[in-house]
C-alpha cells in the first residue's frame, strides 16, 4: 500500500476539468515530483490533497485513511505551503513560527523555533517582521513552519519559485536532508523538469489533468532511449539516407529543415557515423533522453501524447 | 313735594345698594387676604405631577418655602417644568386696597361650590397686568385664579383645600399650561421610527402640572438662606 | 486538537496585532472627547437655544447638561460611526486573509472550517464587545466625571422624555447590551460577506452602504418603505433607544432583540455554509 494514493481523481470548475482522473502513488520516505506546465492540474491535485478544494469525484488516502474521513488526523501529519509561503506581514518570524505550531496543537519552546529558524537558514531574524523579508526569506520561514510540528508527509507547491540560485540549492538540499536525516515523505511540484531529476525519487507528469507518465525517475528519465534532432537542408532526404543505412535508427518527424530520430544511447556513434558520411549538410545535432523530449514537446503541442508507464 | 318723597327714596336706597354692591369685591378680597395674612411663612412637603402631552415627565417630590410677602422657593432635584408664577404672590398684592381696583363678575361654579367672580386691576404699573379670582364665600379662599403677567403671560390655577383650609393653603394646586405656545425645539438627532401618538394627545392643547402639598410647618420658622442657595 | 477557546486567543492575538483594529477606538476617542470639549465650553448655550421656547411657557428646573445627557448625545454616534468601525474589522476577516494566502495556511491545519471560522466570528465580537465598552467608559463614565449625575432629557420629534438620574443607570446598561446585539448584527453581516469576498474593500464598502440605504429607508414615512421596514435589521438596530422612553415599549425591545438573534444566526450559518463548501483556489 502507498503512503499516498489518488485514484480517479476529477476536479471540475463548470465545464473546465482541472483534473481529469489522475492516479498517483507516493511510497513512503521518497521524494516524489510532480512535474507539468502551468495550469496542468499539479497545485489543483495538491489543493485537493489538502482539503483547500473539494474533489468532484475520486479518493485521496493517506496510509490507506481516506483525507475525507479522517481529514484532522491527516492533516495533524502533513507540513505544506501551496503556491507560496503564507505568512502574517504584520507579525514577526517566531510570531508567525508560534502561531502555526500551535494549529497543529504544538506548544514548541522559544529554544525549539529558533533552531528551526537557524535550520532554515533565518537565525538572528526571529524578531523581524516578516513584511520585510525577502522572497527567499519567506520561503525559508514557509520552510520552517511545515517542519514546526514535525509532520511525516512534506508538501510543497513549486518551491523554488522566486528564489535566486543560491537559494534554489540551499532548498534542494534541505529537502534532500529532510528525507535522508530526517526520513520524511516530501511531495513537490514543479514546472521545471531539471529541478525534479535533481532531488526527486519518484515522480509523475501531468499534463490537462492526467498523468501520463509515472515511475522512478531513474526510468524515466534513463538515457536508453535518445531522441536526437538534426537540423539540415534536406530533411526528407537525410531520413531517407538514414533508413537506408539499415541500422535500424528509427524516423521520429520529418519537418521542413528538421529530422527527428529515435535510437538507443549504445547506438548513437554509428547514427553520428552515418550521418556524417552523407552528403547532405548538417548544422546541428541535438540530443534528448526520450522523457525530456516528451516534456519538451508538451509546450509546443495541443495534442496530448500517450506513454505507458 | 311730598309726592317726590318716593323717588327721592327710591333714589336714597339706589345708591346705597349700588354703593354696598361696588364694596363686595373689595371685601371679598379683603376676606381671602386676612385668612391668609395669618401665615408669615411656611414649609411644607411637595410632590409634582405633570400632565403634558408633549412632555413625558415621572412625578417628582421637593420641598416648597414661603416667606411673606413674596417669597416662594420650589426645591427639587432633577428636570423639572413648573408654572413660571408663584401661586401666592397675589396676596401681597390684596393686602393693600388702594393699590387695586376690584370688579365683580358675578358667580360661577367650580365642583360643588358657587364661588364669586372678582376681577382685579392694579392700580400702579407692575408686573402683574390683571388677576381674575373665583372666590369661596363661604371659606373665603381662592378656588381658582387667572391671573396675567407681563413677565409670564397667564396662568390658570385651580386650587382645593383640605387640613390646611383655616390658613388658606391648598393640600393640591392644578396649574394649567397652554401647550399652543410653544413647540418642541428640533431634534438633537434623526429620531426613527417613531410610533405614533395616540389620538387624544394629539388633540390637546393643555397639559397640567399639579402641586400637592403636605405636612405644612406654618409659622415655624427657616434660614433665609434657603431661597437663594443653589439647587 | 486545539480547542475553540485557544483559536480565539490566536485570533484576538492576530487582530490586536494589526494597526487597523486600533482606528475604531482611536476614531471614537477623537468623537467623544471632542463632543465632550464643545459641550464643556458650548453646552449650556446649545441647550437654552433648543429649550427656548420651552422656558417662554415654564419655569424649567435642572435642564443644564449633565453626564447622563452628554452620554445619551454621544451614543448617537452609534447610528452611523460605531457600524463602520465595526464592518472595518469584521470585513477584513477572512477575506483579508484570502487577499495575502493566509487562509491557505489556516485551511491546511487539522481544524474544521467551522471552527476556524467560528473562533474568527467570536474574536470579531470579543471587539465590538471591547468597542462598546470603550464607548461606554469615554461616554459615560468620563461625562459623569466632567459633567456630574443629572436626568437625562430626551429630545424626540414629538415628545421631550425626561429619565430621572436614578433611574438612567439601569436604562443605560440596558442600552449598552442591546446596542452591543445590534452592532454583532452588523458583525455578523459584514462578516458574512467577508466569506463571499476576494478582498478587503468590498465586504466593508457593501456592508455600510447597506447600513446606510437601510436607515435611509427607514427615515421615509412612504407607504412602501413602512411595508418592508420591520424586515430591515437597520429598523431594530437602534432598538437601544426605547430604554430611553417612558413607559418603555417592552413588547418592541423583546422583538427587536429576537429579531436581532435571529439575523445573528442567519448571517453566522451562511457564513459557515459557505466557507465550508467553498473551494479555495487563490
Amino acid at each position: 500500500m502507498a503512503f499516498v494514493e489518488i485514484r480517479n481523481l476529477v476536479k471540475q470548475f463548470g465545464e473546465f476539468k482541472a483534473v481529469n482522473g489522475l492516479d498517483m502513488d507516493v511510497n513512503k520516505g521518497e521524494i516524489f515530483g510532480l512535474l507539468g506546465l502551468n495550469g496542468a492540474g499539479k497545485s489543483t491535485t495538491m489543493r485537493c490533497m489538502l482539503t483547500l478544494i473539494k474533489p468532484t469525484s475520486g479518493t485521496i488516502t493517506y496510509s490507506g485513511q481516506s483525507i475525507d474521513e479522517h481529514r484532522a488526523a491527516i492533516l495533524r501529519n502533513i507540513g505544506c505551503f501551496v503556491d507560496r509561503p503564507d505568512h502574517y506581514n504584520y507579525l514577526s518570524a517566531i510570531a508567525n513560527l508560534n502561531l502555526s505550531a500551535r494549529l497543529y496543537g504544538c506548544y514548541p519552546q522559544k529554544k525549539e523555533m529558533l533552531e528551526m529558524l537557524e535550520l532554515v537558514g533565518l537565525k538572528g531574524k526571529e524578531n523581524q517582521k516578516v513584511k520585510s523579508f525577502s522572497q527567499g526569506m519567506k520561503q525559508r520561514l514557509g520552510i520552517a513552519a511545515t517542519l514546526m510540528h514535525n509532520p511525516e508527509l512534506v508538501i510543497l507547491d513549486e518551491p523554488t519559485n522566486g528564489l535566486d540560485p543560491q537559494g534554489i540549492i540551499d532548498l534542494r538540499n534541505l529537502v534532500l536532508k529532510l528525507k535522508e536525516e530526517m526520513g520524511k515523505t516530501v511531495i513537490l511540484s514543479s514546472h521545471i523538469l531539471s529541478e525534479i531529476e535533481m532531488i526527486a525519487d519518484s515522480m509523475v507528469i501531468v499534463h490537462r489533468g492526467k498523468n501520463i507518465a509515472q515511475g522512478k525517475v531513474s526510468e524515466l528519465l534513463s538515457d536508453k532511449e535518445i531522441v536526437m534532432t538534426v537540423e539540415t537542408d534536406n530533411a526528407e532526404a537525410l531520413a531517407a539516407w538514414v533508413t537506408s543505412a539499415g541500422m535500424g535508427f528509427a524516423v521520429a518527424a520529418t519537418l521542413p529543415g528538421q529530422l527527428t530520430l529515435k535510437a538507443a544511447r549504445a547506438q548513437l556513434p554509428e547514427l553520428h557515423r552515418v550521418l556524417s558520411a552523407s552528403d547532405i549538410r548538417i548544422y546541428n545535432i541535438n540530443t534528448r533522453r526520450k522523457l525530456e523530449d516528451l516534456f519538451l514537446t508538451l509546450t509546443h503541442s495541443d495534442d496530448q501524447p500517450v506513454l505507458a508507464r | 313735594m311730598i309726592r317726590k318723597l318716593p323717588l327721592f327714596f327710591s333714589f336714597i336706597l339706589l345708591f346705597a345698594m349700588h354703593n354696598a354692591t361696588a364694596q363686595l369685591p373689595g371685601a371679598m378680597l379683603k376676606a381671602a387676604y386676612n385668612k391668609f395674612a395669618t401665615v408669615k411663612n411656611f414649609k411644607g412637603h411637595l410632590n409634582v405631577d405633570f400632565d403634558i402631552p408633549t412632555i413625558s415627565i415621572e412625578k417628582m417630590s421637593g420641598t416648597v418655602y414661603y416667606k411673606w410677602p413674596d417669597k416662594f422657593r420650589v426645591k427639587l432635584t432633577g428636570v423639572a417644568f413648573l408654572p413660571r408664577q408663584n401661586p401666592f404672590f397675589l396676596f401681597n398684592l390684596l393686602k393693600d386696597s388702594t393699590a387695586y381696583v376690584a370688579v365683580t363678575n358675578g358667580k360661577e361654579t367650580i365642583g360643588n361650590i358657587n364661588c364669586n367672580v372678582v376681577t382685579v386691576l392694579p392700580q400702579q404699573d407692575q408686573d402683574l397686568v390683571v388677576a381674575k379670582l373665583w372666590l369661596d364665600p363661604g371659606s373665603n379662599c381662592v378656588i381658582r385664579s387667572q391671573t396675567t403677567t407681563k413677565s409670564s403671560g397667564t396662568a390658570l390655577a385651580d386650587y382645593t383645600y383640605a387640613a390646611y383650609q383655616r390658613y388658606a393653603l391648598p393640600d393640591k394646586i392644578v396649574f394649567t399650561v397652554d401647550l399652543n405656545k410653544f413647540k418642541l425645539p428640533k431634534m438633537v438627532s434623526a429620531d426613527l421610527n417613531t410610533k405614533k401618538k395616540a389620538s387624544s394627545d394629539i388633540k390637546r392643547t393643555t397639559g397640567t402640572i399639579t402641586f400637592l402639598f403636605s405636612n405644612y410647618e406654618v409659622n415655624k420658622g427657616f434660614p433665609e438662606s434657603v431661597f437663594t442657595e443653589k439647587e | 486538537m486545539i480547542s475553540l477557546f485557544s483559536l480565539v486567543k490566536l485570533e484576538s492575538y492576530k487582530y490586536w496585532s494589526k494597526p487597523r483594529t486600533y482606528i475604531g477606538f482611536i476614531a471614537i476617542t477623537v468623537i467623544v472627547v471632542l463632543i465632550q470639549i464643545a459641550l464643556y465650553a458650548d453646552g449650556k448655550a446649545y441647550w437654552d437655544f433648543l429649550t427656548q421656547s420651552l422656558s417662554q411657557s415654564f419655569e424649567i428646573r435642572g435642564l443644564d447638561f449633565n453626564g447622563n445627557m452628554v452620554c445619551f448625545i454621544l451614543l448617537q454616534t452609534l447610528i452611523v460611526q460605531m457600524p463602520l468601525m465595526v464592518a472595518l474589522v469584521s470585513g477584513d476577516v477572512v477575506s483579508g486573509e484570502v487577499q495575502t494566502g493566509t487562509i491557505r495556511s489556516l485551511l491546511t491545519k487539522p481544524v474544521s472550517r467551522t471552527k476556524i471560522l467560528l473562533s474568527k466570528l467570536i474574536a470579531t465580537e470579543i471587539y465590538t464587545l471591547l468597542l462598546i465598552v470603550w464607548l461606554g467608559i469615554l461616554a459615560w463614565f468620563v461625562s459623569l466625571m466632567l459633567f456630574g449625575r443629572g436626568d437625562v432629557v430626551v429630545l424626540k420629534s414629538d415628545q421631550l422624555v425626561v429619565i430621572r438620574s436614578a433611574d438612567s443607570a439601569w436604562r443605560f446598561l440596558s442600552a449598552f447590551f442591546v446596542a452591543f446585539l445590534s452592532l454583532s448584527v452588523i458583525n455578523c453581516f459584514a462578516f458574512m460577506l467577508s466569506c463571499f469576498a476576494e478582498n478587503s474593500v468590498t465586504p466593508i464598502v457593501v456592508s455600510m452602504s447597506v447600513v446606510i440605504l437601510f436607515t435611509i429607508i427607514g427615515t421615509f414615512d412612504i407607504p412602501l418603505f413602512d411595508a418592508i421596514k420591520p424586515f430591515l435589521f437597520t429598523t431594530h438596530t437602534i432598538v437601544w433607544r426605547n430604554f430611553f422612553d417612558n413607559p418603555i415599549d417592552k413588547h418592541l425591545i423583546w422583538t427587536s432583540s429576537v429579531f436581532l438573534l435571529a439575523h445573528i444566526i442567519l448571517f453566522s450559518g451562511v457564513s459557515i455554509y459557505h466557507f465550508n463548501r467553498k473551494d479555495f483556489l487563490q
